[in-house]
C-alpha cells in the first residue's frame, strides 16, 4: 500500500515540529490470516503521528539511517474514539481516515488519549490540507484496517485515477476511456515488444509520477514513455480499487472450476463462473486485463512473457481473497517456529491463483469468446450475447452427456430471468441509493451518494465486512457478497488441517526439489475444508448451500414469479453438481476398490500358481522316492537271492 | 543416524528484492550450480543446500519469494526466525536499487524478528557490464548507511555466488543471538528420538 502523493519524506530524521508525546504503542499487524499486535514507536507531533521500529534516539545499531515505517498526518477535523475495555485507540478523520492502535496499559491509553486530542486541536486547519493524501506507512503493514477500505478511505478528494469504483475502472462517466483503459492499451501497443513487460517493475515514485501528471492534464501515454512505468501503473490502478476486482465469491467460484478433472469441464466451468458469479462490472474489468495480458503473452518470443509468466505476474492482483486466504486464525500463538505451514499455504494459494489465470489465459476465446466488446454498458444486445454463448456452452458440453439437455433448458431459462432480474436490481438500486429513477447505471449522483455512505460508514466502524458491504452495494449485483465474506473468515483454515511441521517437510523433500508436489496436495487439503465450511456457514441462511445460491436467496425473499424459477434452476444446477461431484468421487472410490480388487486376484492367482508349481514338484520328488525305493527292493530281493544262489552254489560243491 | 546430526545449524536465509533481478537465477546457482532462463516466482519457493564451514555442518533453508508483488501478506511469515536476508538488485536497472531503500528495507524492519539478523546487499547481473547503471560505489555507499554486507555477482557467470552466501553465514556464525535454537536437536523434533539414544557416541567421535 504506498501512497500515491506522499513521499516517504519522514524517513531521514525528525518532523521540525515540537513532540507532544513519544513511546511505545501496539500496532496490528496481519498476515495470511492471523492478526498479531507488534510494539513500536510512536512520536507525536501537531501534525503527524509517525512510528518507529524502535525509539530513534538509543537505537541498537549504531550510524543506520532511522526509517519511519508509517504515520498518519493530523488536521484539526480529527477525533480520538477510545475502548477502554481493549486499551484500544482510534484517531479518526471525517474524510474516512482512520489508524487504531493499543496500548499497554490504561494509563497510558488515556495519556495517549489527551496528548492526541491536543496535537489535534493544534493540528493544521483541515480545509488548508485537504487532498493532502493522509495515511502513509510501509508497504505491508496493515492497520487494522483492510486495505481495501484504506483504498478507499485514503481518498478523500476523489482522484482521477486511483481508487475509482469499479463501474468507473475502464470508462470516465462521460464514458471516455479512463487512465486504466489508456494505459491498458499502451501495454498492448507499445509495451508487448518490451522483455519481461509485467515482471518488472518500475520505481515506485515513477509510478506515483505518472499517476500526478495523468491528473495534471497529460492524459495520453506517448509512445517513447517507460512500458515498466505504464505496467505499474496498471497494477497500481488495480491494488488500489475500492473495492476486490474479483470478488470472493467469484474467486471461490473459480477455483472451483480449476479442479475439475479434464480440460473441457473446466473450460465449461469456468464459462459458467464467469457468467454466473461475476457481478457485470467485475466480469468486464477481469476480461478487459486479461485481454492485455493475452496479448502480452502472444507476443512471448519478443518479450520473453509465457501465459504462465504473465499470470503469474498478475494473479496476486486479480486474485487477492485467495491469496489472502480467507481463514482466520485470531493470533500467531499456535504457529510455531517460522511458520513454515502458512508460508506452504501461501504459496499453495499462489499456485492455484496463478494456474487459474493461466487457464483463463489459455482458454481465452473459449472462456469469453469474442463477446467483450459488446459488453460496454448495459446495451440490450448484453442479454442476446449471453444467452447466445449459454447456447453455445450447452453444446461445448459433450462431454457431460448425461446432464446434457437440463443444463441447456436451464440456461436459456435462467438468461431470461437472469435479464429481467438485472433490470429490476439496477433500477431498484438506483432509488434506494439516489431515490432518482435513472436508467443510466454511471449516474454520477448515485456515485456521489454511495460515496457519502461510504464515509459514513468508514467513520462509523472500521470493520472490514463492513465496508465490503457498503462496497458491494455500489456494485449493486455484488449484494450477496458481504454475507458470503463473512462466512469465508469465519472459515477457519486451521494449522492443523495445514498439517506439515517444519522437519517433515524437509524430510519430505530433498535438496533441490521445489515444494510443488507437496503444495498441491495441500492445496486440495486446504480448499475443500473451505468450502465445506463456506458450505455449512451458507446452509444457516438458504435451505441448499451452494457457493452461488448465496445471491439467489437474497433474491427470493422479494419473491416474484420468474426469480423463483431461477432459484429452482439454481438449486438444481447446484444439486446438479453436487450428485456430479458425489459422482466423481464414488468413482473414484470404486476405482480404488477395483484397483485393490485387481491386485489381490493377481496376487491369489500368484499364490496358486506356485503353490501349483509346489505340489508338482512335490509329486515329483514323490516319484523320484518311489522309483528309488523300488530300485532298492529290486536290489535288495536280487541280492538276497543271489545270497541264496552262492549258498546253494557252495552247498553243491561241499 | 550413527554418524550423528545431521547438521549443526540450520540456517533461514531470504531472499528479497524486485521482480527479475535474479532471485530465483542466484539461488539455482546457488544450489545446483546451473543458470536457467526462468520464469517468474509463484508464491514463495525454497531450496535447502548443506554445507560445511569452519568444520560445522549447516543446513540452509534458502526462502525465495515472488518479487513483482511486494504488496501480498505473507510477509511476517516469511520473515520470522530469519538469520540472514540477501538484498537483491539488479545493477542494469537502477530503479531495482532505489526500491531496496523505499520498500523492501521497510519490510525488512517491520517484520523481521530478529534483531541482529544480518543483511546483504547484492548486486547481481555485474556480466552485463555495458548496460551497467548501478556503480559499485553506490552500493558501498548503500550498504554502509544501513549496515549490509556488500557484494556483487552474477548468476550467470557464477561470479561471486558461493561467496555471498557464505560471508553471510560466517557473519551468522560470529552473531552468537542469532545461533540460538538453530541446532538439530531443537528443530528436527520427529528425529530427536532417535538422536538422544546415538547422541553420545556422536559427540565423541567429533
Amino acid at each position: 500500500m504506498s501512497t500515491p502523493t506522499t513521499p516517504h519524506d519522514h524517513s531521514k530524521g525528525w518532523p521540525a515540529n515540537s513532540i507532544f508525546k513519544s513511546g511505545s504503542l501496539l500496532i496490528s499487524s496481519k498476515g495470511l490470516g492471523w492478526k498479531s499486535w507488534k510494539r513500536r514507536w510512536f512520536v507525536l507531533t501537531h501534525t503527524s503521528l509517525v512510528f518507529y521500529k524502535s525509539d530513534p534516539n538509543v537505537l541498537a545499531k549504531g550510524g543506520e539511517s532511522i526509517l519511519a515505517l508509517g504515520g498518519i498526518e493530523l488536521n484539526n477535523s480529527g477525533s480520538v474514539l477510545v475502548k477502554a475495555d481493549k486499551k484500544l485507540l482510534t484517531v479518526l478523520f471525517p474524510d474516512g481516515r482512520a489508524f487504531t492502535l493499543k496500548a499497554e496499559s490504561t494509563e497510558d491509553l488515556e495519556e495517549w488519549k489527551a496528548s492526541l486530542e491536543q496535537a489535534i486541536s493544534a493540528a493544521p486547519n483541515a480545509d488548508l490540507v485537504m487532498g493532502h493524501s493522509g495515511i502513509f506507512k510501509a508497504d505491508s503493514i496493515d492497520v487494522t484496517i483492510e486495505p481495501i477500505e484504506l483504498g478507499r478511505a485514503r481518498k478523500p478528494v476523489k482522484s482521477m485515477v486511483v481508487g475509482r469504483p469499479i463501474l468507473l475502472a475502464l470508462e470516465d462517466i462521460d464514458g471516455s476511456p479512463s487512465f486504466l483503459e489508456k494505459a491498458l492499451q499502451f501495454i498492448e501497443q507499445h509495451g508487448v515488444g518490451v522483455e519481461g513487460i509485467l515482471r518488472q517493475s518500475a520505481d515506485v515514485d515513477e509510478v506515483e509520477r505518472r499517476v500526478r501528471e495523468y491528473e495534471k492534464g497529460k492524459i495520453h501515454f506517448g509512445p517513447d514513455e517507460d512500458a515498466h512505468v505504464i505496467g505499474d501503473c496498471i497494477k497500481h490502478v488495480l491494488r488500489e480499487l475500492p473495492s476486490l476486482p474479483v470478488p470472493t465469491p467469484c474467486c471461490a467460484a473459480l477455483l472451483e472450476a480449476q479442479r475439475c478433472d479434464s480440460r473441457d469441464t473446466q473450460i465449461l466451468a469456468m464459462r459458467a463462473a464467469v457468467s454466473e458469479t461475476f457481478p457485470e462490472p467485475n466480469r468486464r474489468l477481469l476480461q478487459r486485463v486479461l485481454k492485455m495480458m493475452h496479448k502480452v503473452a502472444a507476443h512471448s518470443a519478443e518479450n520473453r512473457m509465457t501465459a504462465s509468466a504473465v499470470a503469474a505476474c498478475m494473479a496476486p492482483l486479480l486474485l487477492k481473497p485467495l491469496l489472502t486466504g480467507e481463514c482466520g486464525l485470531e493470533d500467531d500463538s499456535d504457529i510455531s517456529g517460522d511458520n513454515s505451514a502458512q508460508l506452504l499455504a501461501a504459496a499453495a494459494a499462489a499456485n492455484s491463483a496463478q494456474a487459474i489465470i493461466t487457464t483463463l489465459l489459455e482458454e481465452y476465446e473459449k472462456i469469453f469468446k469474442d463477446d467483450y466488446m459488446d459488453h460496454i454498458r448495459h446495451s440490450p444486445t448484453l442479454y442476446e450475447r449471453v444467452n447466445e454463448s449459454a447456447s453455445e456452452a450447452s453444446s461445448d458440453g459433450e462431454v457431460l452427456q448425461t446432464h446434457k439437455e437440463d443444463l441447456q433448458e436451464g440456461k436459456e431459462n435462467q438468461d431470461e430471468d437472469i435479464d429481467e432480474d438485472h433490470d429490476r436490481l439496477l433500477s431498484g438500486s438506483m432509488s434506494e441509493s439516489s431515490g432518482n429513477e435513472g436508467s443510466d447505471i454511471y449516474d454520477s449522483k448515485a456515485f456521489e451518494d454511495e460515496d457519502s455512505e461510504g464515509q459514513h460508514h468508514a467513520t462509523s466502524r472500521i470493520n472490514h465486512s463492513q465496508s465490503v458491504k457498503v462496497l458491494s452495494r455500489s456494485v449493486n449485483l455484488g449484494n450477496f457478497r458481504a454475507r458470503n465474506e463473512t462466512h469465508l473468515d469465519s472459515a477457519i483454515l486451521s494449522a492443523s488441517t495445514l498439517g506439515l511441521d517444519q522437519s517433515r517437510w524437509h524430510s519430505k523433500f530433498s535438496p533441490g526439489t521445489t515444494p510443488r508436489s507437496g503444495i498441491s496436495n495441500f492445496l486440495s487439503g486446504a480448499s475443500s475444508s473451505r468450502n465445506m465450511s463456506m458450505q455449512t456457514a451458507a446452509s444457516g441462511s438458504s435451505r441448499r448451500p451452494s457457493l452461488w445460491n448465496l445471491s439467489s436467496s437474497k433474491k427470493a425473499t422479494e419473491g416474484t414469479l420468474p426469480e423463483d424459477e431461477e432459484l429452482v434452476i439454481q438449486r438444481l444446477e447446484a444439486t446438479r453438481n453436487e450428485l456430479r461431484n458425489k459422482i466423481a468421487k464414488e468413482a473414484k472410490g470404486n476405482a480404488a476398490l477395483q484397483q485393490s480388487l485387481e491386485r489381490r486376484k493377481q496376487a491369489l492367482h500368484d499364490r496358486r500358481m506356485v503353490l501349483e508349481q509346489d505340489v508338482a514338484r512335490l509329486q515329483l520328488q514323490l516319484q523320484a522316492e518311489r522309483e528309488l525305493r523300488t530300485a532298492l527292493e529290486i536290489g535288495l530281493s536280487m541280492s538276497s537271492s543271489l545270497d541264496a544262489k552262492i549258498r546253494h552254489e557252495w552247498n553243491l560243491k561241499r | 543416524m550413527a554418524s550423528g546430526p545431521e547438521f549443526d545449524h540450520l540456517f533461514k536465509l531470504l531472499l528479497i528484492g524486485d521482480s527479475g533481478v535474479g532471485k530465483s537465477s542466484l539461488l539455482l546457482r546457488f544450489t545446483s550450480d546451473t543458470f536457467d532462463d526462468l520464469s517468474p516466482t509463484i508464491g514463495v519457493d525454497f531450496k535447502l543446500k548443506l554445507m560445511t564451514l569452519r568444520g560445522k555442518k549447516l543446513k540452509l533453508t534458502v526462502w525465495d519469494t515472488a518479487g513483482q508483488e511486494r504488496f501480498r501478506t505473507l510477509t511476517s511469515s516469511y520473515y520470522r526466525g530469519a538469520q540472514g536476508i540477501i538484498l537483491v538488485y539488479d545493477v542494469t536497472r537502477r530503479d531495482t536499487f532505489t526500491n531496496l531503500s523505499d520498500i523492501w528495507l521497510k519490510e525488512v524492519e517491520m517484520h523481521s524478528t530478529n534483531q541482529d539478523c544480518i543483511k546483504m546487499l547484492v548486486g547481481n547481473k555485474v556480466d552485463k557490464d555495458q548496460e551497467r547503471v548501478v556503480t559499485k560505489q553506490e552500493g558501498i555507499a548503500f550498504a554502509r548507511q544501513y549496515g549490509c554486507l556488500f557484494l556483487e555477482c552474477s548468476a550467470k557467470t557464477r561470479l561471486n555466488v558461493e561467496k555471498c552466501f557464505e560471508e553471510l553465514v560466517l557473519k551468522i556464525l560470529d552473531t552468537p543471538s542469532l545461533l540460538r535454537d538453530t541446532t538439530s536437536t531443537r528443530k528436527n523434533i520427529l528425529h530427536t528420538g532417535l538422536q538422544s539414544e546415538n547422541s553420545q557416541e556422536s559427540s565423541s567421535c567429533c
